[in-house]
């Protein structure tokens, strides 16, 4: 394959030729020097949110631990509240907690909720969630 | 000059312009640059939310005596299907899968929700075509083709969904993308694959957005938190 292999060379050596025939005039070094320092800055953000990332998956792990720990996990639809600090006006049985549009057509998630226990710190009413259209 | 070289001396100037980056001049490498930042800033302002977010619930959990005075709704991958079973079947026209086609595509089932990173969910769905025909004009050596993919969708079609959350405001968005689809009769690549790209293209296109608010409550939607048992709604001030 020697045709092609000299060919490649050809286009290499040409290629890097015009790039060192370049005039490196001032305005141009200083532009290709704002150039560098955005892409360095470019790849320092794209580290930094990779690490969020790494650390948002790394507390999805141990949020089923402490969910578990809180008594938090095992059913189905549930609304909570810390049995020290309730929140005044909820749960609020039948009130609609989720709305959405599917197909021309609008939805409501009414909620009713069971008698509260507590577990651990927390306040736990088991619910029943149901998609009704509005 | 033989076709062998001239790819070598393409080849080779596409090296010149990826490696050497001679072909991009300072300002065009500033514009990409600050381009990627945006978006990247943007990306970034997500993933802070849901940091603060998920960190807040984390500390509650531990801490729940020095909550802020909350309320969170608490939906299991269980009670998502149940919600989305009360919406099945769904019947679409098929050409809200591909322009050229006729008939229905029924969407029967969602199931296999499962909660896999702190905003995504995956899911199955299974769905068959009801008199599903083809309007465009097909050779015909193509016609057998054809007409196998039209009776392997209506034998129904098992499709993977990647479903990614976002917030915003006190709007959960939820937007699907079909990840691997399985005719369940006459199964081929090239017929299950342009479906699936359709399909992400036109039927699962949009967002489908959920408006977070309890009417007459107090305290507004404030975090969405995902964790690998619940879908979690924070509401406080």
């Amino acid at each position: 394959m020697g045709l092609p292999h000299r060919h490649l060379w050809l286009a290499l050596a040409l290629c890097a030729a015009g790039c060192a025939s370049r005039p490196a005039r001032p305005a141009g070094v200083q532009a290709g020097r704002r150039a560098d320092e955005a892409e360095a800055r470019t790849e320092a953000m794209s580290a930094e949110l990779r690490q969020k990332q790494a650390a948002l998956q790394q507390s999805f792990a141990e949020l089923a631990r402490a969910e578990a720990a809180a008594g938090l996990s095992g059913f189905s639809c549930a609304g909570a509240t810390p049995a020290s600090t309730p929140a005044p006006g909820l749960p609020r049985s039948g009130a609609p907690h989720l709305s959405f549009t599917f197909r021309q057509q609008a939805y409501q998630v009414p909620v009713n909720f069971s008698s509260p226990r507590s577990s651990g710190g927390w306040r736990i009413a088991p619910a029943n969630c149901e998609v009704r259209p509005r | 000059m033989s076709p062998l070289p001239t790819r070598h001396v393409a080849l080779s100037a596409l090296l010149c312009v990826a490696v050497l980056g001679c072909a991009l001049d300072p300002a065009t490498r500033l514009r990409y640059a600050q381009q990627e930042q945006q978006r990247i800033a943007r990306e970034m302002e997500g993933v802070d939310r849901q940091l603060q977010a998920q960190q807040a619930y984390l500390e509650s959990l531990r801490n729940p005596g020095q909550a802020p005075r909350s309320f969170s709704m608490y939906y299991s991958p269980a009670a998502l299907e149940q919600l989305a079973s009360r919406l099945m079947p769904i019947r679409m026209p098929a050409r809200e899968f591909h322009p050229q086609a006729s008939g229905t595509i029924i969407i029967e089932r969602l199931y296999d929700i499962r909660f896999v990173g702190p905003s995504k969910l995956t899911c199955k769905l299974f769905m068959r075509g009801e008199n599903v025909g083809y309007t465009g004009s097909v050779p015909s050596s193509y016609a057998g083709q054809i007409r196998m993919f039209q009776q392997g969708v209506a034998a129904g079609v098992d499709v993977d969904l990647d479903v990614q959350l976002t917030l915003e405001g006190t709007t959960l968005g939820a937007r699907a993308q079909a990840t691997d689809t399985r005719l369940r009769a006459n199964r081929g690549s090239r017929g299950e694959s342009m479906l699936q790209s359709e399909m992400n293209k036109r039927a699962l296109r949009a967002s489908l957005l959920f408006d977070l608010n309890i009417p007459g409550s107090p305290l507004p939607p404030r975090h969405v938190v995902v964790t690998p048992n619940n879908l979690v709604v924070t509401y406080m001030q």
